[in-house]
């Protein structure tokens, strides 16, 4: 189904459901008056029909965004990836220093060892 | 030492900078976690509306029914939109977590800490006596100069990534918008039939008595006390659904809101004013609860 039959689908089945919503009790009196309990139950059924009818629609309409989000969260993960690698870099200068430290610190025993 | 000089001026005007990308760079984090969690904290609710909506089918169709007395008890079929949400929910919670690792890179920590390495190198180099100690002017800058590198590096990757954030939080707002009209729908369908529902229910289904047990109306009237019941009831769905429909609006300006501060933030010359008025807004919608 095309979405421009669907729209026109859901704009339908959204009239019918507010019509039958806003005169509820009044069209299960009739139903009530020519069928019992059993034309109740039935035009109840009915109405279920059109509600799952619509919200099935809805539903239509978000899954066709989920390969969307699929992308998205595929998206977000490569960039905490990326930011895990440049938090590794900016930390990477204190690596650095660290190690120049190390080093010194190692030409200065070095140093003593050898009595220089 | 002229070089030295300059070097150490381009250094401070550059970290100057580089301070302030830091600093916004971090609020813009908080925020970014704050609007992630919020719009997973509404499609939580919205997860709750297919109860709501199932209780209230049966409620009403008991109400309406011409004759209780010999009916099934109702039984209404959920409608389930667990999968669709759960999708949405992921997407949301990996931008969350992509903000937590954002958040981490503005830490000053690491300047910090690039500052404290640089007194600690310091303190190696002098203790070779074999070599003149550094002069007491290189000396005492030697630990904020490292300083500086570090908040330059780490302001360069926090607009490379805010630009990252800028065309994500897009296509999430993007996407917000777009599915905002279906979950107005879905909401039109679970709240305004039941009201219109309501409505058709007769008054002689209600018991003033009970009513005046619950609330304290100052009337004697049954066919008032009823109607003001009815219409307590009516405000009440209409406040629950307009605090649903506000969220979703919110939600939706704040992602736009988070978009543009990444986008000033990722500019070559960042403009404060701008950066701090889009966190303004996001801040003002936030409290807006």
């Amino acid at each position: 189904m095309n979405n421009d039959r669907e729209e026109l689908l859901k704009i339908a089945l959204a009239g019918a459901i507010g019509e039958f919503s806003t005169n509820r009790a009044a069209i299960l009196e009739l139903a009530f008056a020519s069928g019992g309990q059993e034309a109740v139950q039935k035009l109840e059924s009915e109405y279920d029909v059109l509600r799952d009818a619509y919200f099935e629609i809805l539903k239509r309409q978000l899954d066709r965004n989920n390969h969307l989000y699929g992308q998205l969260i595929k998206a977000a993960n490569e960039e905490v990836e990326n930011l895990k690698t440049s938090i590794k870099q900016v930390n990477n200068i204190n690596d650095i220093i660290q190690l120049i430290s190390t080093v010194i610190n190692l030409v200065g025993r070095i140093l003593i060892v050898l009595g220089i | 030492m002229k070089y030295v000089i300059k070097i150490t001026v381009f250094l401070f005007m550059v970290s100057c900078g580089s301070a302030k990308v830091a600093e916004l760079g971090s609020e813009t984090a908080k925020k970014g976690e704050e609007v992630s969690q919020r719009a997973i904290d509404l499609y939580r609710s919205l997860s709750k509306q297919s109860e709501i909506e199932k209780a209230q089918r049966d409620r009403v169709k008991i109400l309406t029914n011409p004759n209780p007395a010999s009916m099934t008890i109702p039984d209404t079929k959920p409608q389930d939109f667990s999968e669709q949400i759960e999708k949405r929910i992921i997407a949301y919670r990996q931008l969350l977590e992509a903000y937590e690792y954002f958040e981490q890179l503005t830490d000053k920590k690491y300047s910090e800490k690039t500052e404290e390495l640089g007194g600690a190198l310091q303190e190696s180099y002098n203790a070779l006596e074999q070599l003149p100690d550094l002069p007491d002017e290189a000396a005492s800058k030697l630990g904020s100069l490292l300083k500086k590198i570090t908040e330059a590096s780490q302001a360069k990757k926090i607009k490379e990534h805010s630009l990252v954030f800028h065309h994500l939080t897009e296509v999430y707002h993007i996407l917000w918008e777009k599915e905002k009209a279906i979950w107005n729908a879905y909401l039109d369908r679970v709240y305004d039939d039941y009201i219109a529902e309501l409505n058709t229910v007769k008054s002689q289904r209600y018991d003033a008595k009970k009513i005046l047990e619950l609330y304290d109306f100052p009337y004697s009237d049954e066919a008032v006390i009823i109607l003001f019941y009815r219409l307590e009831q009516r405000e009440k769905i209409v406040a629950h659904k307009k605090e649903l429909v506000e969220q979703l609006n919110d939600v939706g300006e704040m992602l736009q809101e988070l978009s543009t501060a990444h986008e000033k933030l990722a500019e070559k010359k960042i403009t404060v004013s701008d950066i701090l008025q889009a966190l303004k807004e996001i801040e003002n919608l936030l409290k807006d609860e």
